[in-house]
């Protein structure tokens, strides 16, 4: 008797651990699904969008330790605009263009390297410096980095035979003062260094055919290599120094802004 | 009595000799055609950095080299932009063939040969295109080797090429880099 008595009293006790455990499971159930008529579909198709840009192509840049002043003559050959102190320079009209009526993220990789010095050079090659330069810095040395800004300039594409873009944009490379902002700019080092969000290209102005009419203002971004040089190493500059930048651009459309 | 054996021993002498007569003369037309093809074209490169699509930075110490260097920067730069054209993602079921468009911008003024890379070291090439001319493209390229299944960036290098209508002489022009999403379904 006292075997069933328990027998039965355990059998109720697992009951009711069952049902307490049913509960969350018939609670996390949640509500019945709804019928069928009250369901909506939508079809979509996904159409991949065309990236339309145009990028400067790899150029030169020259190693100015004295800050050295240069001339820059525009497109008429014979107005000068004056650089100063400019110890790294690129073209003054190096430039990422959107031509897309979508705005545009873009993200750059960029890969340094210390040019080889000639065989048999007994001269120490230089260095990328990680960091700003010092006035006690000795060693032949460079910290560079690649900038971008959006451009104020707008208009119709440059052509080969119409450079009134570029000629705005040298101007405005004129008066581009920006110091390092590790937030912002892409430190230039051996190796490879990538920023996400390096800078956004707003949406040019289209025809109504939905065809590129004409640059808008922030759908150029001026680009350089900037940085600072150590002016008079403990073994002097040479001709034979330098580095290379390589840069590789990722664009996608900006993501669009919160309601 | 012997002489089946040596019937058949006079036989297999025959066959070897004549298999080493064949592999001789094949051996010899290899040499023949390594020897007298032609030799690759060289195209020019005008100064354009070699493979490595980079930006050469070098010292210069007085006025006059640094002022003719940035002179001749601006100069080749007047047709120093390159447009590009093309869909972020590329997708295939293989890992070899891709659906994958990538067009000559029709803004551009030369034709251009695309590189692709498997690596941001541009160690692992993976697909080498002849020269396409401005307007046109590709909808699907074939790799030179399989990528995995998943998600590989790639490094689409575009070289522009100058051809001379007169001449037919080749010239490098300009050099650019953009990455791309090769998606593999596998």
């Amino acid at each position: 008797m006292k075997t069933l008595k328990n027998r039965i009293l355990s059998g109720a006790m697992a009951g009711v651990l069952a049902m307490s455990l049913a509960v969350p499971a018939f609670a996390a159930g949640g509500t019945p699904a709804p019928a069928a008529a009250n369901t909506t579909e939508i079809n979509g198709t996904y159409t991949p969008i065309t990236i339309d840009v145009v990028v400067p192509a790899n150029g030169a840049a020259q190693i100015n330790p004295y800050g050295l002043p240069i001339d820059v003559t525009k497109s008429d050959n014979t107005t000068k605009v004056s650089f100063e102190n400019q110890k790294i320079m690129t073209q003054p009209t190096a430039a990422i263009m959107n031509k897309m009526g979508v705005a545009l993220t873009v993200k750059a990789a960029v890969t340094g390297a210390i040019k080889a010095l000639p065989g048999g050079s007994t001269a120490t090659p230089m260095k990328f410096a990680s960091e700003a330069l010092t006035a006690d810095t000795t060693a032949k040395s460079v910290f560079a980095y690649v900038q971008a800004k959006q451009s104020a300039t707008t208009g119709a594409a440059d052509t080969s035979s119409d450079h009134t873009i570029a000629d705005k944009l040298i101007v405005e490379y004129s008066t581009w003062t920006q110091a390092y902002d590790a937030n912002k700019d892409i430190l230039v080092k051996v190796g490879t260094e990538t920023k996400e969000n390096f800078v956004t290209l707003n949406a040019a102005t289209m025809d109504t055919d939905g065809t590129f009419k004409a640059f808008a203002t922030g759908s150029i971004a001026l680009i350089r290599v900037a940085g600072d040089v150590v002016a008079s190493p403990r073994e002097d500059w040479s001709t034979d120094d330098g580095f290379t930048v390589k840069i590789a651009y990722t664009f996608a459309p900006a993501p669009a802004a919160a309601p | 009595m012997e002489a089946p054996a040596e019937n058949k021993k006079g036989l297999s002498n025959k066959v070897i000799i004549i298999a080493a007569a064949v592999i001789i003369a094949l051996l010899a037309a290899v040499v023949v055609l390594l020897l007298t093809r032609p030799a690759p074209t060289d195209i020019g490169d005008e100064g354009v950095p070699k493979i490595g699509y980079a930006t050469e930075a070098t010292v210069l110490l007085d006025q006059n080299s640094l002022q003719a260097a940035m002179d001749e920067a601006m100069a080749n730069a007047k047709d120093g932009n390159i447009g590009l054209y093309y869909q972020n993602d590329a997708t295939s079921s293989d890992g070899t063939n891709f659906d994958c468009f990538i067009g000559n911008s029709n803004s551009n003024i030369y034709d251009m040969f695309l590189t692709i890379y498997a690596d941001a070291e541009l160690t692992d090439q993976i697909f080498l295109s002849g020269l396409v001319p401005p307007g046109s493209g590709f909808e699907s390229i074939t790799l030179d080797h399989a990528l995995d299944p998943g998600v590989h960036t790639v490094y689409v290098a575009l070289t522009q090429v100058d051809t001379d209508e007169e001449t037919g002489e080749q010239v490098l022009k300009n050099q650019v880099m953009h990455t791309m999403d090769f998606h593999v379904y596998g």
